[in-house]
């Protein structure tokens, strides 16, 4: 036998073991875990909100929060001199019902790069959830040159509700260097342990995806939502255990696509556009119950799209499908600074605590704590 | 530092090629050394950082392909045979084919993503044995070291990642399957011409 024929015939062996490995992967998840019931209704509307952390003149930026075990709330977001600067660091502090903890640095680049023997200059967009395993998880942008499309996604995770965390390992998400991959939506968790998290994909062409993570925070699927209108930053929201519709900002004006589906984020509808006028940002979106739900998202101002950005309240009584404005979500307008990124969660107190940036010349976190009384007063729907 | 050796190959074979390249040595014992101090300059602190470290940041671990592209043309310049510098025409090929058909579709064109094929099924694995049986058929070994060495990073989890994707090809891989082709046709034309002069 020739060199090269047993080299062929040692491959082909190899290859065999690989098949092996694949048909032992985990298959994409049959079905979401079911979403929870709304929250319950207390008879008295509830809002209050307040800012929570203050980087002016640093800039702090997309926040998110997951709650922990003793009933308190957990906030990440990134923060430094600018947005993409090598000071950036990934922060986090703790809601304990009455107060906010002081911040306190989780992660930067300097330890990225050591931990994962590559190379990262910044640091950005981080998403938190809590695992099959109860553990929290961090995933967390790392950018080596350029911008965000420059991005690779990073992961640590934390045994103690987040006093501690691992070193941060490396995601491959992508085909082409594993770059110009982000989060910012919360992950949406799946059958078998599994966890869906909405990812977007930046570079050359824009689109959202959902990356699969098995228990062990390791990639083991990626599926594209649709390219049509170039969407990122999807939000995945969960109807039931088998359909989902997701909604992401887009750089065309105005624009809020959604794209749905029943097969547990296997596949999804070409993406189609909503009513919601947004403005390439995020948007979120809460349970009311039954078949409502309601929305968070920028509001625009036709023609002055520079203007001061505050959020607008939507209500939707058909699963997502439409939307009617019921209301501005105004703060300090009169500072002129901009209201974005918000984030949603329902705490273990039974209210809506939805964390945003007041963006100008730096940025501050706000807090706003509501009930679902507080949302259906508005919405001039019963709570029941 | 390299948080796993199998992550440097590509960085140290890139950069030893590079030295062994720019410093032409009469000696074979010379060039050989080059070669390693080349290689070895992936491991030298600069600027907080390495430059293996630096690469693998904006690019990442390469693949089996990229590994025998590099390797055969090291060993060339390192033992001055010169037939040695390219793989198999049928290496190149398929490099070339399989890039310009997978990575146009993975930057968003449709809603088909083939890396996603990656992570599970046989999809992967049969596009592997189809492989060998090219290069079975032109009795040529690198499309099995390619394809064995793919599968044996993927088995040993070196980079990682669990998408059998990023083991089999790389982006610079299709770069380089070009340039080759492109030098050899210019090589052809000159020898022609040299030939009809003669």
């Amino acid at each position: 036998m020739t060199l090269q024929r047993f080299l062929a015939l040692a491959a082909a062996v190899l290859v065999v073991f690989c098949a092996a490995a694949m048909l032992r992967a985990p298959d994409w998840p049959a079905a979401f875990v079911a979403p929870p019931a709304a929250p319950a209704c207390t008879g008295q509307p509830v809002f209050t909100i307040g800012k929570f952390h203050t980087a002016t003149p640093d800039y702090a930026h997309v926040v998110s929060a997951v709650n922990l075990r003793d009933g308190r709330i957990r906030a990440v977001w990134y923060e430094g001199s600018e947005e993409l600067k090598p000071d950036v660091q990934i922060m986090t502090a703790t809601y304990d019902g009455r107060q906010w903890s002081a911040a306190r640095p989780v992660i930067g680049s300097p330890a990225v790069s050591e931990a994962t023997g590559r190379y990262v200059r910044r640091l950005g967009n981080a998403t938190i959830y809590r695992d099959a395993r109860g553990d929290l998880v961090l995933i967390f942008a790392g950018v080596a040159i350029g911008g965000w499309s420059g991005a690779s996604l990073n992961l640590i995770r934390s045994r103690d509700d987040g006093e501690t965390w691992s070193p941060p390992r490396r995601l491959a998400t992508t085909a082409i260097f594993n770059v110009a991959s982000n989060v910012r939506a919360p992950a949406v968790a799946a059958a078998g342990g599994l966890t869906l998290v909405p990812t977007s994909h930046e570079f050359p062409l824009r689109y959202p995806a959902v990356t699969l993570l098995d228990e062990g925070g390791r990639v083991v699927g990626r599926r594209r939502i649709g390219v049509k209108h170039e969407g990122i930053q999807p939000f995945v929201l969960v109807l039931d255990r088998q359909r989902a519709v997701a909604y992401f900002r887009t750089r065309y004006d105005y624009l809020t696509p959604s794209s749905r589906t029943d097969d547990a984020g296997f596949s999804w509808s070409e993406p189609e556009e909503t009513s919601v006028r947004n403005y390439d940002k995020p948007v979120v979106v809460g349970r009311l119950g039954g078949k409502r739900y309601f929305m968070i998202h920028n509001y625009v101002i036709p023609k002055e799209v520079r203007g001061p950005r505050t959020f607008m309240l939507e209500l939707s009584e058909d699963e997502g499908r439409s939307w009617r404005p019921v209301g501005r979500l105004d703060f300090q307008v009169d500072r002129k600074m901009q209201a974005i990124y918000p984030w949603l969660m329902v705490g273990a107190d039974n209210h809506f605590h939805l964390l945003f940036t007041l963006g100008g010349t730096g940025s501050e976190l706000i807090h706003a704590r509501f009930n679902r009384d507080w949302i259906a007063e508005r919405a001039g729907v019963p709570c029941s | 530092m390299f948080v796993n050796p199998f992550v440097s190959i590509g960085p140290v074979l890139m950069f030893a090629a590079v030295a062994s390249m720019l410093v032409p040595w009469p000696g074979r014992a010379g060039r050989i050394a080059i070669a390693v101090c080349g290689g070895l300059v992936a491991f030298v602190p600069a600027f907080g950082t390495t430059p293996g470290e630096f690469l693998l940041g904006i690019m990442g671990p390469v693949s089996a392909a990229t590994i025998i592209f590099i390797a055969v043309f090291l060993y060339a310049l390192v033992t001055r045979q010169h037939e040695w510098l390219f793989p198999s025409r049928p290496f190149r090929i398929c490099v070339l084919v399989i890039g310009l058909v997978f990575y146009p579709l993975t930057i968003g064109l449709t809603t088909f993503d083939p890396y996603d094929l990656g992570y599970r099924g046989l999809a992967l694995p049969a596009l592997m044995l189809i492989l060998l049986v090219v290069g079975w058929i032109a009795r040529v070994a690198d499309i099995a070291c390619w394809v064995g060495l793919a599968a044996l990073l993927f088995l040993l989890d070196a980079y990682g990642s669990r998408n059998l994707w990023d083991y089999l090809i790389f982006p610079v891989d299709v770069v380089f399957a070009v340039l080759d082709m492109i030098i050899i046709a210019l090589w052809r034309r000159r020898d022609a011409r040299v030939e009809h002069a003669t």
